[in-house]
This record gives structure tokens, C-alpha cells and sequence, in this order.
């Protein structure tokens, strides 16, 4: 009886829960890969390197899975109804237009940021490494649409996981820009 | 040209390259075992990640602690308007929506009141009238007994009526007559 009864009230709100479980995941995944190519590019981890790429590699993949999934499933939210452009084009939505866009714009670079080392002979591998530098800034836009824009924003929980999620991938920025001189930060990392 | 025997070569490049290029393939293919091995450990734990937000957020809100939904009910329970306004971090659509019922339901307040106060004057006028009329008929019974004092009697009448209605209405000219002179019932009683 009391199984019927909740799956009667979280019913209509299954695209809604989806959405944002998946944006949950997504952020854990991003701070994961995030700190996985801090630790490669800024030579902090000297053991198992293809290991640490391909994880590195399928974290990325994983969050740009549920990146999909989150913006995807909003589609079928019955309180929100937006349209495609709406949840892939910046500045069309209507609500939170500030937050909705910082997430849009997040997405689209750590696509074109990610995907684009499947790309890297065409692009140039020196440059493609520049380019990837980006990524992190991509990423800390995604934690600032979670913050801004997330109906759990202002739970414990919440804030709790993000700061676990968060912190160490800040810290491994920090180390690494740090640790780079200032004349070498052109120079590729490898 | 004079080509070795094709058999003995093989034979010779098999006994050289036989043990390197075994073990090659091993470590190719321990590569990819790993690599597999990775992805799938990713994968695992990517959908896990997601189940267990789902399973969270389900949860959250089928308890009813959902933070965005415990607002819209707040807004609909008009007690605890104020309280949701303030602590809740829902959206801000949901905020101002709540404002507009709060002023809307202040509004009907004050018409409801403003509505029972005329109504409530209005039967003290008729009360004061009654009792104006029935006042009135009974000194002129008793003015036929003594014609001398006739005319003061009716000026008292008139100014005791008029006093009376306006100690029930509480309006500031009630001492006075319409003329603007001081009451004579005032006068002749002091």
C-alpha cells in the first residue's frame, strides 16, 4: 500500500528525478576525470599511465553519458516543458536564464574539449593540449550551474558531496598551476 | 640472386623473435584485458552513481522532504506562507507566484473587513434611527401635556437622536448639529 502511494506521487516527476540524478552523476564523474588529467598532464602520478588515460578517457565518456541523459530527459518534465532549444541553446530558456545558460555553455565545451582528442593528429597534438587546458574552466562552470541552479543546492547532502567531489580537483588545479613557471605554461605539459 | 632457403630463414627468425613477439602479444593483450577491465569498472560504477542518486532523490521526494516541492506545498497552505518565502531555496518562480497569493489573500482580508465594518455601521444607524422614532413620539405625547416647553423638547429630541447615531459610529461631529452649532442636548442636560 505504501509502495503504491509513493510510486503515485514521485510518478509524474520520473523525467524530473532522472534529470537530476544524472546531474548528480555527472558532476562526481567530471571531478573524478578532472583530477585524473590533472594527475597525467601535471605528472603527479608517476605509475600506470594507460591506465590512468584510459579511466581518464572513460570518465570523460561517462560524463558526457550523463550530461546527455540530464539535459535529454528534461524534455519529458511536465512542470518545466521545454523545448530542445531550450536545454541546448544559451540564453533561450526562460527559466534561470543566467544558471541554465552557465550549464548549456559547460556542456558544449567539455564535448568539443573532450571529444576533440579524437581529433588531435588533425588538430595538432600541441595545440589540442592547449586547447584541452580549457576543459578545467568547462568543468567549474558545471559546478557553478550545479550550485546556482540545483534543486538540491541548498541541501547538507548536497553540498557535502559536492565539496567532496570538488576539493580535490581544485587542489590538484592549484598544484598544478603552481607548479608550472610562468614562461613554460605555453609550453605543452608533456 | 641466390635466396636462402625460405625454410631455413623461418626457422631462424622463429627461434630469434619467437619469445619476444609472444611476449609482445601477452603484453598487448594484458593491455587490453586491462583496459576492458577499466571500462567496465567505470561503467559499473557510472551506473551505480546514477541508481544510488535516483534511488536518493526517489526517496527524498516520495518522504516529502523534497526541497523544491515542500515549497510549492508551503505556497499552497497559506499558514506557513511567510516561512516558505523565506527559508526555502526554490525557485524563484515559486517565490514570486507565493507573493502574488500573499497580496491577493491580504487584499481579500481587508475588503472582508472593510465590508463588515460598513455593514456592522450601517446597523447601528438603523438601530439609532428606531430608537430615534420611538424617542420622539413619546415626548410628543408628553409635550401635549405641557405646551410651554414644546419647542425645547423637540430641539432636544432631534439633537439626542443624532448624538446617540454617532457614538455608534464614531464619527467626530456627532456633539455637533448639522449647522455646525453645539448640541442643545449637551447644553440643556449639563
Amino acid at each position: 500500500m505504501n509502495q503504491a502511494l509513493i510510486a503515485t506521487a514521485a510518478g509524474p516527476h520520473l523525467y524530473w528525478i532522472t534529470s537530476r540524478a544524472a546531474g548528480i552523476a555527472a558532476l562526481i564523474l567530471s571531478s573524478l576525470a578532472v583530477c585524473l588529467g590533472l594527475l597525467m598532464g601535471g605528472r603527479l602520478s608517476k605509475r600506470r599511465g594507460p591506465d590512468l588515460r584510459v579511466a581518464h578517457e572513460a570518465l570523460s565518456l561517462a560524463t558526457l553519458a550523463a550530461l546527455a541523459v540530464h539535459g535529454l530527459t528534461l524534455l519529458g518534465d511536465g512542470f518545466l516543458h521545454p523545448s530542445l532549444g531550450e536545454v541546448s541553446v544559451p540564453f533561450l530558456s526562460g527559466y534561470k536564464t543566467f544558471w541554465t545558460t552557465t550549464g548549456i555553455v559547460a556542456f558544449w565545451a567539455l564535448a568539443l574539449l573532450g571529444l576533440s582528442y579524437y581529433a588531435r593528429a588533425r588538430i595538432g597534438v600541441q595545440r589540442w593540449r592547449r586547447l584541452h587546458r580549457f576543459t578545467a574552466l568547462a568543468w567549474a562552470l558545471g559546478v557553478a550551474h550545479s550550485l546556482g541552479e540545483g534543486t538540491d543546492a541548498g541541501q547538507t547532502w548536497f553540498l557535502a558531496m559536492t565539496t567532496l567531489a570538488v576539493l580535490p580537483a581544485l587542489g590538484l588545479l592549484l598544484t598544478r598551476w603552481l607548479a608550472t613557471p610562468r614562461g613554460a605554461q605555453a609550453q605543452p605539459s608533456s | 640472386m641466390h635466396n636462402p632457403p625460405r625454410t631455413s630463414r623461418r626457422t631462424t627468425l622463429t627461434q630469434a623473435q619467437l619469445s619476444a613477439r609472444s611476449l609482445a602479444r601477452a603484453k598487448r593483450a594484458a593491455l587490453r584485458r586491462r583496459t576492458r577491465r577499466i571500462r567496465r569498472t567505470v561503467a559499473g560504477f557510472t551506473a551505480s552513481l546514477f541508481a544510488a542518486a535516483f534511488l536518493g532523490v526517489y526517496v527524498q521526494l516520495a518522504s516529502g522532504h523534497d526541497p523544491a516541492l515542500s515549497a510549492a506545498s508551503k505556497r499552497n497552505n497559506p499558514s506557513s506562507l511567510t516561512a516558505s518565502v523565506a527559508s526555502t531555496s526554490g525557485s524563484s518562480k515559486a517565490k514570486a507566484e507565493a507573493q502574488r497569493a500573499a497580496r491577493k489573500r491580504a487584499a481579500a482580508k481587508r475588503a472582508a473587513e472593510r465590508k463588515a465594518a460598513a455593514a456592522k455601521r450601517k446597523a447601528a444607524e438603523d438601530a439609532a434611527a428606531g430608537a430615534g422614532a420611538v424617542e420622539s413620539t413619546s415626548e410628543e405625547a408628553n409635550a401635549e401635556g405641557a405646551s410651554s416647553e414644546s419647542s425645547s423638547s423637540s430641539s432636544s429630541t432631534t439633537g439626542e437622536s443624532s448624538s446617540s447615531s454617532s457614538s455608534t459610529t464614531g464619527e467626530s461631529s456627532g456633539g455637533e448639529s448639522s449647522a455646525g452649532e453645539p448640541s442643545p442636548v449637551s447644553t440643556s442636560q449639563s
